[in-house]
């Protein structure tokens, strides 16, 4: 008890607190703006964090790591741009609200739902990290393969009205990501001897290209013709709010979106995209009004933004709980835990008690301060987004550059972020879904790796893929998903059928045609 | 008083070096910031390091020291930079032993080993031999005798020395080993702790805390020195084994600098060595504290490029 009363004191030490509050508020303005990410938030705190404790250190890092995952969505909500890759699942619905006048709406519909994802994985993690981590040692390659493709089936609900475009856009994602080095032999791959390519191609640079610089372009092109210039702003109390029916049906969603992202959180290696991803289409999956779904959804807001939230807490269970980072950002924690003398795993809570203790204290207080500091800041953002086209436009793609070579200080970033615009406005233009060829691409190192290191271990045998448990509940898993789905579109596509043959006959009958 | 001899010091070896020279140019030298270049992403072992060095070596010049990380390519794209940078001294960056010695044998890069002016070596990077604790193998020789006798022993490793590392013992032994590659060194721990491969090859400070824990058996330490933290794990050479494979983290300037430039930053990263605040570091990140000269870190690259082309054509992963 003791522990916890001093760790509650040190959070709340005034100097503690600034570093906390200051890594919340950076995090969400880094992260709402269109083209700078959670982190890249991170890694710019790192050198400013060498000198403090480990307590504020840490939590002012992982203060920036909450903070960013929901400020992502804010562009995505009022720009259309979303800020981060995890908030690319955002896009459509968030979207849609705000061109009905209902941005408010949904920015704090994120927000609740972030704020809500970030304290149940926070939960999870203070009540179980020691033990849940073990479940992390369950997956192995063969696991991981079989966990790549459940997630590559929700390409199925991802793909809007042509499946056939939505697999095609997925294969194009997947074999995009096999440029680099080869996995297994270390040798370069698709490379054409450009030694950038080398490293493959960065999630960030193309996603600022695919997602904002392509739909700026598209944008663009309508303020010619229509001169649709601003959002409107609804002036009904009830499009700037929660209301009890929007609650109720955020409920489940969240729910939902909370477990999911938690488990893929425990897991390392999967990330707060897939995160989000999947808590969308839980959302979807469950909804009783499956239509609104890329249409101004309060529930695939909700589902997408708990999803991508919780994971930030649950990736600190396998670092604390064995010393295995979850992510990129997890990773970036780790050189901040030795860099103060202290090795994350299991023997941390034996080490330095005090620090653990400290960060629980101070993950939860963050949540709140995530909750007020986006909350006040929500006005702020709207007012942003208004400035005149002329203006706001250039600015989001100037951003977009800088994001993109400011990544890791390369031209050729932003040479790829120009690539993909094109290439975002080809898919936009033809209908090509752009988050399946997104989806592809994130899940394409995850599965080759595994599938390859899992026929390596089993030296050669494709048996090995059936060999496990845990695995095949996996697979039937991923079944079970891809029958659902297909059954989910049929059902959906006789329903429109049944509505368009009605529609005929009675235009038919009106036109007194028999 | 310790900082006052040490920078009293310090201007002593700067002086003598612009002495020796007698240029006016280098007098003054550095009149501006310095651009310090990591070839590794910010916040790994090698960004954190390089930052500690730059900041003792800040003190050392008297001018600050701007750190950036141009990660990418195995490592490769930071010494491609400062190889192409303008040779007026204002660019050094991280020319670790990677990407040095080894890459070059599997991809194309831009640069050669004497496209630079070496500074020096600051850290030496140890290679820890582990297995699971319930293992059956106990020790080094148990693996060769279990190879030797058919099992098909499966080793986990990151990165490509770690793995020239454990076929030294291999072919030293008459056995061979089946790599699994992972992408990072904490996939390799896990791999270990879930028992997916039979032995791992890895960085100490990923072996150390899962030693303490009892979770994972050190067996050997495959430099040619003992791990630390782990100061009973005997090196393959104490084993009698008689291999052992280093690898060094040092910076350099593009070749062609003013030599009296070089000599001075030279000074200022053997001044900035000795400060505790770096040796310290350096212990956290689980590197050994190791100081080369320019030219003998120069001679490190050379003869690690030869034998390592040797090595990894025997491990089947050098280009065409």
């Amino acid at each position: 008890m003791d522990i916890v009363l001093n760790a509650v004191q040190t959070v709340f030490a005034l100097e503690n607190l600034i570093f906390l509050v200051g890594g919340v508020a950076s995090g969400v303005i880094l992260g709402a703006i269109p083209g700078l990410s959670a982190t890249m938030g991170i890694a710019l705190i790192i050198p400013f964090t060498l000198t403090l404790g480990p307590v504020p250190a840490l939590l002012m890092m992982m203060g920036a790591y909450k903070g960013g995952i929901y400020g992502g969505s804010v562009a995505a909500i009022l720009v259309k741009a979303p800020g981060t890759s995890a908030a690319a699942a955002t896009v459509a619905d968030g979207y849609s609200l705000a061109k009905k006048g209902k941005g408010i709406k949904a920015l704090k519909v994120s927000l609740v739902a972030s704020v809500i994802g970030d304290t149940f994985s926070d939960i999870v993690l203070i009540l179980s990290a020691a033990q849940l981590a073990r479940v992390a040692l369950e997956f192995g390659a063969v696991e991981y393969t079989a966990v790549a493709i459940v997630a590559l089936t929700i390409v199925g609900s991802a793909s809007g009205k042509s499946l056939i475009k939505g697999i095609f856009a997925a294969a194009a994602g997947l074999s995009v990501a096999l440029i680099g080095l080869d996995p297994t032999s270390g040798l370069p791959r698709l490379s054409f001897s450009v030694i950038e390519f080398y490293g493959g191609l960065h999630l960030l640079p193309m996603l600022i290209g695919l997602l904002i610089m392509s739909e700026l372009i598209i944008q663009m092109e309508q303020v010619k013709s229509v001169s649709v210039a601003h959002l409107p702003n609804s002036t009904e109390r009830d499009d700037n709010r929660i209301t009890k029916s929007d609650a109720k049906l955020m409920a489940r969603p969240i729910f939902g979106g909370s477990i999911i992202g938690t488990i893929i959180g425990i897991i390392p290696g999967l990330g707060p995209t897939l995160g989000a991803f999947l808590g969308y289409d839980s959302a979807y999956r469950f909804s009783k009004k499956p239509e609104l779904f890329g249409k101004g959804s309060v529930e695939g807001i909700a589902g997408a933004e708990s999803g991508n939230n919780a994971v930030s807490g649950a990736n600190l269970i396998p670092l604390m709980g064995l010393g295995i980072p979850g992510d990129i950002e997890a990773a970036i924690l780790v050189g901040a835990f030795l860099i103060h003398g202290l090795t994350p795993g299991p023997l941390i809570f034996q080490e330095a008690p005090d620090v653990v203790y400290g960060i629980y204290v101070g993950l939860l207080f963050a949540n709140v301060a995530l909750l007020m500091i986006g909350w006040t800041l929500i006005p702020v953002f709207v007012k942003a987004a208004k400035i005149r086209v002329g203006l706001l436009f250039p600015a989001v793609f100037v951003l977009s550059l800088v994001g993109a070579y400011s990544f890791q200080q390369s031209v050729f970033d932003v040479g790829i972020a120009l690539v993909f615009a094109a290439v975002g406005y080809l898919m936009a233009k033809l209908h090509v879904p752009k988050t399946s060829f997104l989806i592809g691409f994130i899940l394409a190192t995850l599965l080759e790796d595994n599938f390859r290191r899992s026929l390596q271990l089993s030296d050669g045998a494709y048996s090995t893929f059936f060999s496990s448990s845990l695995g095949n509940v996996l697979w039937v898993l991923a079944l079970v998903s891809v029958i659902s789905a297909i059954l989910q579109r049929k059902s959906r596509r006789d329903k429109k059928e049944a509505m368009m043959s009605n529609r005929e006959i009675e235009t038919i009958a009106s036109n007194g045609k028999v | 008083m310790n900082i006052k001899l040490k920078k009293i010091a310090l201007s002593a070896a700067i002086g003598l070096a612009a002495l020796t020279s007698g240029m006016a140019q280098a007098e003054t030298f550095p009149e501006k910031e310095v651009t310090v270049v990591v070839n590794y992403g910010a916040g790994g072992g090698t960004d954190l390091s390089t930052r500690s060095l730059a900041e003792a070596m800040e003190e050392a010049l008297g001018k600050p020291l701007k750190v950036v990380n141009r990660s990418g390519g195995s490592g490769t794209v930071g010494p491609t930079f400062v190889a192409f940078a303008d040779n007026d001294g204002y660019t050094i960056g991280v020319t670790s032993f990677s990407p040095m010695a080894v890459t070059p044998h599997m991809q194309d890069v831009p640069y050669k080993v004497d496209s630079f002016r070496y500074l020096g070596g600051f850290a030496r990077y140890l290679t820890g031999i582990a297995v699971p604790a319930d293992s059956p193998y106990k020790t080094t020789q148990d693996l060769i005798d279990a190879a030797k006798s058919g099992a098909n022993i499966k080793y986990g490793a990151a990165s490509s020395i770690e793995s020239v590392a454990i076929t030294r013992l291999a072919t030293a032994a008459g056995v061979e080993f089946k790599w699994i590659r992972y992408k990072s060194g904490q996939e390799v721990s896990t791999a270990a702790l879930s028992k997916e491969v039979d032995v791992i090859v890895g960085d100490p400070k990923e072996i150390a805390p899962f030693v303490k824990t009892g979770e994972m058996r050190a067996i050997a330490s495959a430099s040619n020195v003992r791990l630390p933290g782990l100061p009973d794990v005997l090196t393959l050479k104490e084993q009698g084994f008689d291999v052992a494979t280093e690898s060094y983290a040092g910076i350099a300037a593009p070749a062609g600098i003013d030599e009296d430039k070089a000599a001075i930053l030279e000074a200022a990263m053997k001044e900035a060595f000795k400060a505790q605040s770096f040796q310290d570091t350096l212990t956290k990140l689980g590197l050994e504290p190791a100081y080369f000269s320019g030219a003998e870190y120069q001679k490190l690259i050379e003869d690690g490029f030869a034998d390592m082309g040797a090595d990894l054509a025997a491990l089947g992963i050098t280009k065409k």
